[in-house]
């Protein structure tokens, strides 16, 4: 691995210190908290709404973990479906892609229509979004494997679920980790969207609710949390990359 | 030492062998056309010819991997129809799993044949050993040189302990000095484990330097134009290749392929 030098760390470091100060005194001195808040006074929202921003934290949290993995449940087995059937693949590629082009925003209200306004329609929309880029990764990194490997498991007489778990699976890591990256932030957004379209609780709400006090600060406070969960999530995806597919750019 | 000739049994015998690749909208390519030779027991044979005559195609026919248009393959008297463990492979590339260890790549044929692994792991040491892979068993496929991932490849092709061991121009990617001291080591391990080998190449310096007999073919389609039995004394060092006997192999094969 290549050295990283104090200087590459502390430069980056200086300059969000530095950003972040500027954001505070040019807050201060030049704009109303309405449009621009300072850092000082997200923060001060932020702990004055603790409560609140925690109990609906864990409830947008439910939704993206629980469409997240549902969707790569279905997904993966959908992905490694198309693999070894062609009708299948038929039916779902047309179906994916529908899923993906169409705007998701215009397709919510539909969903909140027939799920209601809570848990389901967060789940169901997440779950939406995490499909797409499993079932194209899964089937792509199952088939990204030379040809070479295959004959050189078929001379040693290996059955079709030995090539499969023995080759085509962990060839496919790579791929499929790289999916499951993209599909994480998604499923954050797909649960977001659900409570904004139909705002009844978790941090979507609490954003649609501060936009309509005019709480800017608060609603800076809100959109800092979901930052903040996305970067979680996502680090956690890395973290078990690192763990299953340890030989990864080698 | 060596045995003679009449003495020696057959283990595979080929038997006017055919390829026609058929395609749609363009001319059915002939590859092979009545090839026909056996391999006896305990030989090093090479199959040399021009790029495009159909080495590799004539490998992978006798492997099982690709069905044949006409003709017939058996090995100690039983048709090859498709592959078997008892035909061990080397490839043009090395083929290591990169999420396996070494040594769990050279286990890999033990493990799918699903047999005792733990009597199978000294083997695959001693193989490992005997190709100078020792203290590598634990190393990713990638943090070795290319001659030292070929030479595993060749330990996992013989840990199964197959009849006959067929290599597909396994040092074409490596470099003239590597080649040279890969030759050694394949010439070593031949000895040592007295395998019916099959190589195929299109370096005829390497061919004579390790082959019993040299199959010489013509380009496309392929067809056995002769066979040069390859009378040096072993084990053969590199200044072998500096006597006029060899010189004279080298051309006699050469004179072959180019008169076509």
């Amino acid at each position: 691995m290549k050295k990283v030098k104090l200087w590459d760390i502390l430069i980056p470091v200086f300059f969000f210190i530095g950003a972040i100060l500027a954001w505070e005194f040019i807050a201060k001195w030049y704009a109303s908290p309405f449009i621009f808040p300072a850092p000082t006074e997200i923060i001060y929202a932020f702990g004055e709404g603790l409560d609140r921003v925690s109990y609906h934290f864990i409830l947008t949290l439910e939704g993206v973990v629980l469409g997240f993995i549902i969707g790569v449940v279905i997904g993966t087995s959908l992905g490694i479906g198309i693999v070894y059937s062609g009708i299948l693949k038929r039916i779902i590629f047309p179906v994916a892609i529908a899923l993906r082009v169409t705007p998701l925003v215009a397709i919510a209200p539909i969903i909140v229509i027939w799920f209601g306004f809570g848990l389901s329609s967060k789940i169901v929309i997440a779950m939406i979004i995490t499909l797409f880029p499993i079932i194209i990764n899964t089937s792509e990194g199952l088939q990204m494997v030379e040809p070479e490997s295959i004959e050189l498991m078929q001379s040693i007489e290996a059955t079709k679920a030995q090539i499969f778990r023995k080759l085509r699976l962990p060839s496919a890591m790579p791929s499929y980790f790289a999916g499951l990256k993209i599909a994480i932030g998604g499923a954050v957004i797909g649960a977001v969207l659900a409570e904004v379209v139909a705002p009844s609780s978790g941090l979507g709400y609490l954003v649609v609710l501060a936009t309509s006090y005019l709480d800017t600060p608060f609603l800076f406070a809100n959109v800092l949390v979901l930052f903040g969960m996305g970067i979680a999530l996502f680090e956690i995806v890395v973290l078990l990359e690192r763990i299953i597919v340890p030989w990864k750019g080698k | 030492m060596k045995k003679k000739n009449s003495e020696r049994t057959t283990l595979m015998k080929v038997d006017s062998l055919s390829k026609i690749f058929e395609r749609k909208k363009i001319e059915p390519i002939t590859a092979l056309k009545n090839i026909s030779f056996d391999a006896y027991e305990g030989e090093f044979l090479s199959i040399v010819g021009p790029s495009g005559c159909g080495k590799t195609t004539l490998l992978r026919l006798v492997s099982g991997i690709l069905p044949m248009t006409k003709g017939e393959v058996t090995l100690n008297g039983e048709l090859i129809k498709k592959p078997q463990a008892g035909i061990g492979i080397v490839f043009q590339k090395a083929v290591l799993f990169k999420w396996r260890t070494i040594l769990e790549n050279v286990m890999l044929p033990v493990e799918v044949k699903g047999l005792n692994t733990e009597e199978f792991r000294k083997k695959a040491m001693d193989l490992l050993e005997l190709v100078g892979l020792k203290g590598f068993e634990k190393r990713s496929p990638k943090e070795l040189s290319g001659g030292m991932q070929q030479r595993a490849s060749i330990c996992r092709a013989l840990i199964n302990d197959p009849s006959i061991l067929l290599m597909d121009e396994p040092f074409g990617a490596l470099d003239a000095l590597t080649r040279d001291k890969m030759n050694l080591w394949l010439q070593k391990i031949w000895s040592e484990e007295k395998k019916t080998v099959i190589f195929v190449t299109h370096y005829i310096p390497e061919a004579v330097f390790l082959s019993d007999r040299v199959i010489v073919l013509t380009p496309r389609p392929g067809q056995v134009c002769n066979i040069v039995k390859i009378d040096l004394p072993r084990p053969r060092g590199e200044n072998v290749k500096n006597t006029p006997k060899f010189g004279n192999y080298v051309r006699k094969i050469r004179r072959c392929i180019t008169d076509v």
